[in-house]
């Protein structure tokens, strides 16, 4: 009956749309007061409610995210992006197909200083969609390779969306998830590159004109500049000198650094925007932990992570078999909610379940967020594919056609991903992080 | 509706003024803790947890804020689908949904505070008013953007907030 109420509830104001986290902090509630209501207002009472909100953020590994975001939207004001983009043509520009390589190469380059998809859209689609089309190329296909090059943002480090699993998961390393998503990074990326070059080899096979060796090396020194962020990030964790968060605040300041003092993008008037814009962004996944932790809590006490857990194993009594469906569910979940709320819901359900199959939790965290990271560019509900349509001025179904041989790369990929692995292991087992 | 509206902007300058002193302050406490460890090797004890506290205060502010904003995640096809009295109708609804649970953290949140406040912290000598306090009072500023919007929908349409794309989404 409880969790029917909260089910039920959950989903219709979610489709009402009232925002997740306040659809879910409400289900909560009216939970309560079922328990309330039937004789039993001692499993969650008034004051344990509000309790559990609180006590749900109040964790040193979160604070993470709040340099992880201000990083990258430094980074992302700061210029950073052009100069990956002047990086990038250096490297692929001469290939058939040179802008579009550009593209996707810059988008690996830019995943690996802002860890968001959205960042990346706005970033370098603003950039590259219109430089593309100057160039010959039908929006569609700059749009779509742009958004699909975007989903790298999420699955290289540094990733948001992995500190919050580590934060979900608990027995995870930071560093682990963080290096979990190297190889899967650049395996998609190499795919887009590789479709890119296809699609160049037939349709555009002008290339970006030669460039002096002096401009080469200014341009690949100013874009190593942006992307030292990334060894900042996985030095410090990797070598066991600082924790996530403390990586995460030093590379906030060397961003800083980079962009007031060397790139002179940013001026310090500029600063309370960008700081106020991170605390926004933060507090949207803060909030969402802070109500869905009485969720989690009413679930738990009915025990539906247990019921999941039997009646999957019903259907799935192998580990690769539960990769399959768990890949199915994230993929359709992917398509209506976002990754963060999607991976808060879905984590403490899945968790038992995987532990007792014995797959691997650095393994689990990183197959979730490329999965999810379909949904970033599928409709009905994908956060970036409307950021990228609007940006190019196209309806969401002019990208369709050309996105799917680079949604067929991803697929491809996240094949590879699930059934073998080392793919996602072996780096972080290099690093001593799993065992 | 025009003065209520200017009280609510003056409301959500300060919360913002609020939040963006308590995000610096943030950072200078984690970095300084870095400088602290790779220099003479050791840190206050208060460096864990000072910060902890920081972030629950900006996250709830800044999530307060995000009301007004209209900066939460949400499955909007329906909303951004219907038009007129309906779409008034299902952006009321939201806003008193809002409102509702905003109420729900201000009560709960006050007798919260009155029954265990007077605990205290774990290495400093305050007690955990300080810090609890911020659940309620982001409820009531929750409380105040909502019965805002709700006003403004059928009142003064062309005083509602409108949403701004961050550059910086967490996805």
């Amino acid at each position: 009956m409880i969790v029917l109420i909260l089910v039920g509830s959950f989903v219709l104001l979610m489709l009402l749309g009232v925002p997740i986290a306040f659809a879910i902090g409400i289900a909560a509630a009216l939970g309560a007061l079922g328990y309330a209501w039937m004789g039993n207002p001692f499993v969650i009472d008034n004051v344990t409610l509000v309790q559990k909100m609180l006590f749900g953020i109040n964790s040193f590994p979160l604070l993470a995210v709040v340099f992880f975001v201000f990083t990258g939207a430094v980074m992302a004001h700061g210029g950073v992006a052009k100069r990956l983009v002047a990086m990038a043509e250096v490297l692929v520009g001469r290939f058939p197909g040179g802008l579009a390589q550009i593209n996707v190469l810059s988008s690996m380059f830019f995943g690996g200083v802002s860890g968001s998809a959205v960042a990346d859209v706005s970033s370098i689609g603003r950039m590259m969609i219109g430089a593309m089309v100057a160039d010959g190329y039908s929006k569609s296909f700059a749009t779509a390779i742009t958004l699909t090059s975007a989903t790298m943002g999420p699955i290289v480090p540094p990733s948001i969306a992995m500190i919050l699993f580590a934060y979900l998961a608990g027995n995870v390393s930071v560093g682990g998830l963080l290096l979990g998503g190297v190889v899967p990074g650049i395996l998609i990326g190499l795919g887009q590159l590789i479709v890119a070059y296809v699609h160049g080899r037939l349709y555009h096979p002008t290339r970006t004109p030669a460039l002096p060796t002096a401009e080469k090396l200014r341009r690949i020194g100013a874009g190593l500049a942006g992307l030292f962020t990334l060894v900042i990030i996985l030095g410090g964790i990797t070598a066991g000198i600082t924790t996530a968060t403390e990586a995460g605040a030093i590379a906030a300041l060397y961003a800083l650094f980079l962009t007031i003092v060397v790139y002179r993008e940013i001026h310090l008037r500029d600063l309370p925007a960008i700081l106020w814009e991170s605390c926004l962004t933060t507090a949207v996944v803060l909030f969402l932990i802070a109500t869905t932790s009485v969720f989690s809590f009413i679930l738990a006490y009915e025990k539906v992570p247990a019921w999941v857990a039997e009646n999957f194993l019903a259907l799935a009594d192998d580990r690769w078999m539960l990769l399959v469906l768990l890949n199915l569910l994230l993929l359709v979940t992917g398509m209506f909610i976002d990754m963060t709320p999607a991976l808060i819901m879905i984590v403490p359900i899945i968790l038992p379940l995987a532990q007792k199959l014995g797959i691997d939790l650095v393994h689990l965290g990183v197959l979730m967020v490329v999965n999810l990271a379909f949904g970033l560019i599928t409709p009905p509900v994908g956060t970036s594919l409307f950021v990228g349509c609007r940006i190019a001025g196209l309806p969401i179904t002019a990208v369709v056609k050309p996105m799917l041989p680079l949604l067929a790369v991803m697929i491809a990929t996240l094949f590879l991903v699930t059934f073998v692995p080392e793919l996602v292991l072996w780096l972080p087992r290099q690093f001593g992080f799993v065992g | 509706m025009r003065a209520f509206n200017r009280l609510c902007d003056l409301v959500g300058s300060i919360a913002r003024a609020w939040t963006l002193a308590l995000a610096t302050a943030l950072f200078a406490v984690v970095i300084a803790t870095v400088v602290l460890r790779g220099t003479i090797g050791k840190v206050p004890s208060w460096s864990e947890e000072v910060p902890r506290y920081l972030l629950i205060w900006i996250g709830f502010m800044a999530a307060a804020c995000g009301v007004d904003l209209k900066e939460h995640i949400a499955l909007d096809v329906l909303l951004e689908k219907a038009g007129g009295a309906l779409g008034r109708l299902l952006h009321g609804l939201v806003d008193l949904a809002i409102l509702g649970f905003g109420l729900v953290m201000l009560v709960f949140g006050v007798q919260f505070v009155q029954e265990f406040g007077s605990d205290l912290m774990e290495s400093i000598p305050f007690r955990n008013v300080w810090y609890y306090s911020a659940l309620p009072i982001a409820g009531a500023l929750i409380t105040l953007f909502a019965l805002r919007d709700l006003l403004n929908i059928w009142l003064a349409p062309e005083l509602r907030t409108r949403r701004v794309e961050l550059l910086t989404a967490p996805d």
